[in-house]
């Protein structure tokens, strides 16, 4: 008889081993790992009996016993105050080494990031915010139509897309498509050692690559939120002739009375906030992503999720702000 | 245990491998050594059945392997531990839950079991942080761990991809001392396949490849009377008096 992982697999008999004041193990020719921990569990239940076998077998199995201690399992702490913790800790640094290493920032830095995130953006923008304008428009057309008042379809559209619509399309496109682009690339830079190397030369890491992006992503945000906005309104116009046979420019004549230059201040106003978050979250989460690959696309996914739901937040609170102040 | 009777290989149209016969007996330690691109890992692939010979026999247990039969193919594969060159580790699960892995997925024995088959595996191996995950483990850790996982199913045979490949000397050192340990232990085979010529000191027989060819299959200690050029220089070359 063996005692093996293949028999233990299968029934095993265990009165032939289990005797009256031993466990027998006298007739097993063959036992591994499996086999000895089972007899180990066998003498655990029954203490009182002593175990009987071939010599071999007997050492292999008290070997078996002595490998088996371990470190009962620690407890993982929470990390998340900690990392909110390092996250004012990386704001604290960025502005002490933006303004004891202003000499380190490059112009060039600015404008390529210009390039990246602003004018790389520009498609993918541009595209959605249309589609956006066009399915609200299409999708309030019928409701005003019954109504009999399809021209507050430019009020509908306008007031939204420059207030509420535009910003956040934009912050939700950066946050996912610039965000997880900046951790994923200094992430990387990180597990190369690139970061340590930049230290070593006295250069700060984050007045290379964290205050240029976080800058210009506050500066060009703006930009990007007018672009949105307005090419989401003429998605709206698009349908508003097709639909609601609303000529082009009635459509803008329109729009210049029902929203006022507050209503798009109101949309650009939150833009450079939407457009620092976006750059803090993806800078910070390269940056501490540590020296594994595996830890850079985990905390890829992190920066995305955190930005998305960050710009919605800041979204709101927004909101709540310009009601309290009657805007 | 394993044997290659005159067996050519090939990937399409280049060959690898030309007339190699040897045999690997239960217990031995047996390194394969050669130049980069002598075919060391195509050596591996046919051991492990994943490529198949053009031309000659390779036999288990005096058995010769019938290709077409995957299931029997599988069966023996049963029988093989491997630890890859990069550990291969799944990095989303602890290093015990690694060990366990294969015990879980390949047999019906209960978790229980197969913890207990890790920790035993694991403090083998002289690993005690059983929680940590594979991502917080240095290279020597990592290889310690992917050796747990390699023995987790007691395997009659362990093969060893660049066992000691980025590892310091120190390390390397152990983890050659540790290769013997489980050998005298557990009686495992095992073959590895390795450009560090300090691992010889541990094997009891060593397969030279070159030029598509098995130049040397005997004792390394034998290595310093060939008068092959390629053998002298391997042995005596700048990394070659680690061997001395």
């Amino acid at each position: 008889m063996d005692l093996t992982k293949e028999t233990l697999e299968g029934k095993i008999d265990i009165s032939k081993i289990i005797k009256d004041h031993a466990i027998d193990i006298k007739d097993v020719d063959k036992i591994d790992t499996f086999g000895a921990i089972f007899v180990l569990e066998l003498l655990e239940t029954h203490k009182d009996k002593k175990l009987i076998g071939k010599k071999e077998h007997i050492e292999f199995i008290q070997k078996v016993k002595e490998l088996l201690n371990y470190e009962a399992s620690k407890s993982r702490k929470d990390k998340s105050l900690k990392i909110s913790l390092m996250f004012l800790d990386y704001i604290g640094a960025l502005f002490y080494q933006m303004f004891s290493n202003a000499k380190d920032i490059e112009l060039g830095s600015f404008l390529k990031e210009i390039e990246n995130s602003g004018i790389g953006s520009l498609f993918i923008l541009g595209v959605l915010s249309f589609l956006v304008g066009v399915v609200i428009a299409y999708q309030s057309a019928s409701e005003l139509i019954s109504f009999g008042a399809n021209i507050f379809i430019v009020n509908l559209i306008g007031i939204s897309a420059f207030r509420e619509l535009g910003p956040l399309i934009t912050g939700i496109i950066l946050a996912g498509r610039v965000s997880s682009g900046y951790t994923a690339n200094i992430g990387i830079r990180n597990v190369y050692e690139e970061l340590d190397a930049l230290e070593v030369m006295g250069i700060s890491p984050f007045v290379v690559f964290g205050v240029p992006r976080i800058l210009t992503l506050a500066l060009i945000t703006p930009i990007l939120v007018l672009f949105s906005s307005n090419i989401m309104v003429f998605g709206g116009a698009i349908i508003a002739k097709i639909y609601l046979n609303i000529p082009l420019n009635m459509f803008f004549d329109r729009l210049k009375e029902t929203v006022g230059i507050s209503q798009i201040l109101i949309g650009v106003i939150k833009a450079p906030f939407f457009g620092a978050y976006i750059g803090l979250i993806g800078t910070y989460f390269g940056f501490y992503s540590g020296k594994k690959p595996e830890e850079v696309t985990l905390n890829v996914m992190k920066s995305v999720v955190i930005s998305i739901s960050g710009i919605i937040v800041i979204d709101a609170l927004f909101s709540i702000i310009f009601a309290k102040i009657g805007i | 245990m394993i044997e290659f009777k005159h067996v050519y290989s090939s990937y399409g149209d280049y060959i690898v491998h030309e007339d190699i016969s040897f045999r690997i007996e239960k217990s031995e330690i047996v390194a394969i050594v050669g130049g980069s691109g002598a075919g060391k890992s195509t050596l591996l692939k046919l051991m492990l059945f994943l490529l198949k010979p053009k031309a000659g026999d390779i036999l288990f247990d005096n058995k010769k392997i019938q290709y077409d039969d995957e299931a029997k193919i599988q069966k023996i594969r049963d029988r093989i531990g491997v630890v890859f060159q990069f550990n291969a580790l799944f990095n989303s699960i602890s290093s015990v839950e690694n060990v366990m892995y294969p015990v879980l997925k390949k047999t019906s024995l209960s978790k229980d079991m197969a913890f207990k088959n890790a920790i035993v595996k694991l403090n083998m191996v002289g690993f005690k942080n059983i929680w940590a995950y594979p991502g917080e483990l240095s290279g020597g850790m990592k290889k310690k761990v992917a050796l747990a996982r390699a023995l987790a199913l007691e395997p009659d045979i362990l093969i060893l991809d660049e066992p000691t490949s980025g590892l310091d000397p120190i390390s390397a050192d152990e983890f050659d001392n540790l290769i013997k340990s489980i050998r005298d232990d557990l009686g495992t085979t095992v073959v590895m396949v390795t450009h560090d010529i300090a691992s010889l000191k541990i094997v009891d027989r060593v397969l030279m490849l070159y030029d598509k060819k098995l130049i040397f299959n005997g004792h390394p200690s034998l290595l310093k009377a060939q008068n092959h050029p390629f053998i002298q220089s391997f042995i005596k070359g700048q990394r070659g008096h680690c061997y001395d």
